[in-house]
């Protein structure tokens, strides 16, 4: 079945193992024939800061003031799978890309202020299915004790704002990339391409 | 004994809730004779991205970041390390985590010695990390997120500041729905925490060192 996909790639490099990752899975994606939007955030020059004036109209009716987070939602809303291609910096998301989350997801577009039950509900209704790729510096072992947090924002954070059952989550993760041999990055290069391939 | 306290701020509006907590925080802990630097991260028009150029030179050993060194050489001189930033999407701002990402690079935060297969933290110095925070959603849907910010500073943050750094986090939760004395209290409660005479324990651990 062919889906509607987003990518959203953070890294400023393009050389770094992360704008591989990017790569090969927009083009797993289109080999399939999926539909494919992709934001690459530091190649369109993304300003992550929420800035005073969003942040007072966040809770307006009209919370997007920028053009570009405008366009982004279109994106996010019409997205049934959403994939991230980042690295994990310092236990978590990049600035970049924690951002991205923070002035995309606003409400009235990742999650709605019930006014009757003054209960908050998601606002990714389409969504089926949230993959996070990441590469890590770190060993896995010292990755699961320090705790993964760009991991559990991605998939409890924003899985909360989908459907609850209908939207599954795949987490592929390169850890120890500093002792990693080219065999071991590669098997996981094939490991994103068949994955993607096969969604 | 005095501490060397670097507080910063994240919060893009200066007469929030936050804000004032901050301000709070500022009093106390200089009433208490401690001494205080500090930075605003959204006042200071602080870009939080890694550059690509940051990053191809973040493994060179004679990197240098002229553009960040008020900040490294706060880092370096302080102890007692005070976040104050609003809780968004389970943990820090955009602007405070590329503090981080940024700021804490090698040199600064660690050190990778030629030929070893781990890095050495460079901020054993930190023998206090201390969060105040506010979230809009309740305790319990942090919770069932697992609360990110906070393992980012218990496990995270601590793994790299001294063996013995104390932690401690002062939240506000369900900021969303609260009424007005519940933020009155919460105010309240920063004088308390940063006034170390409430807590004989960590006056006693400070005097012992």
């Amino acid at each position: 079945m062919l889906v509607q996909v987003l990518v959203v790639h953070a890294h400023p490099a393009e050389e770094s193992l992360s704008a591989t990752l990017f790569a090969t899975t927009t083009a797993a994606l289109k080999r399939s024939g999926h539909h494919v939007d992709v934001i690459d955030l530091y190649a369109e020059d993304y300003e992550a800061r929420m800035n005073r004036a969003e942040r007072l109209a966040y809770e307006s009716n009209t919370p997007v003031l920028d053009p570009m987070v405008e366009r982004h939602t279109a994106m996010l809303l019409r997205a049934e799978v959403l994939v991230f291609v980042y690295p994990t910096w310092y236990w978590g998301l990049p600035a970049i890309l924690k951002g991205w989350l923070e002035r995309t997801l606003v409400p009235g577009v990742g999650f709605v202020l019930d006014p009757r039950t003054n209960k908050v509900r998601g606002g990714l209704s389409g969504l089926r299915r949230i993959v996070g790729i990441s590469t890590y510096g770190s060993r896995h072992v010292e990755t699961l004790a320090l705790a993964d947090n760009g991991r559990r924002v991605i998939m409890r954070c924003i899985r909360m704002l989908a459907p609850p059952l209908r939207c599954r989550t795949t987490w592929l993760g390169l850890y120890g990339l500093n002792r990693s041999s080219p065999q071991h990055i590669e098997r996981f290069i094939q490991k994103v391409n068949s994955t993607m391939g096969s969604l | 004994m005095a501490q060397r306290v670097l507080l910063i701020r994240a919060h893009p509006v200066r007469e929030s809730l936050l804000q004032a907590a901050g301000d709070r925080a500022v009093a106390a802990l200089q009433g208490a004779g401690h001494e205080v630097r500090q930075f605003d991260l959204y006042a200071d028009n602080f870009d939080p991205r890694l550059s690509a150029e940051e990053w191809r030179t973040r493994h060179s050993p004679n990197m240098t970041r002229p553009q960040l060194s008020a900040h490294i050489e706060a880092l370096r001189w302080a102890n007692h390390l005070v976040l104050v930033y609003p809780t968004w999407f389970g943990g820090f701002p955009a602007i405070l985590k590329g503090w981080l990402d940024r700021v804490w690079v090698q040199g600064v935060a660690y050190e990778l010695a030629p030929g070893a297969r781990r890095t050495r933290s460079l901020l054993r110095h930190l023998r206090m990390v201390t969060v105040l925070t506010t979230h809009g959603s309740s305790k319990i849907m942090n919770t069932v997120q697992g609360e990110p910010g906070r393992r980012m500073l218990r496990r995270g943050i601590r793994s790299q500041a001294s063996l013995r750094c104390r932690t401690r986090w002062v939240a506000l939760y369900g900021n969303d729905r609260i009424d007005t004395s519940a933020r009155e209290r919460f105010l309240e409660r920063i004088d308390h925490e940063f006034t170390l005479a409430r807590h004989h324990h960590a006056l006693r651990w400070w005097r012992s060192r």
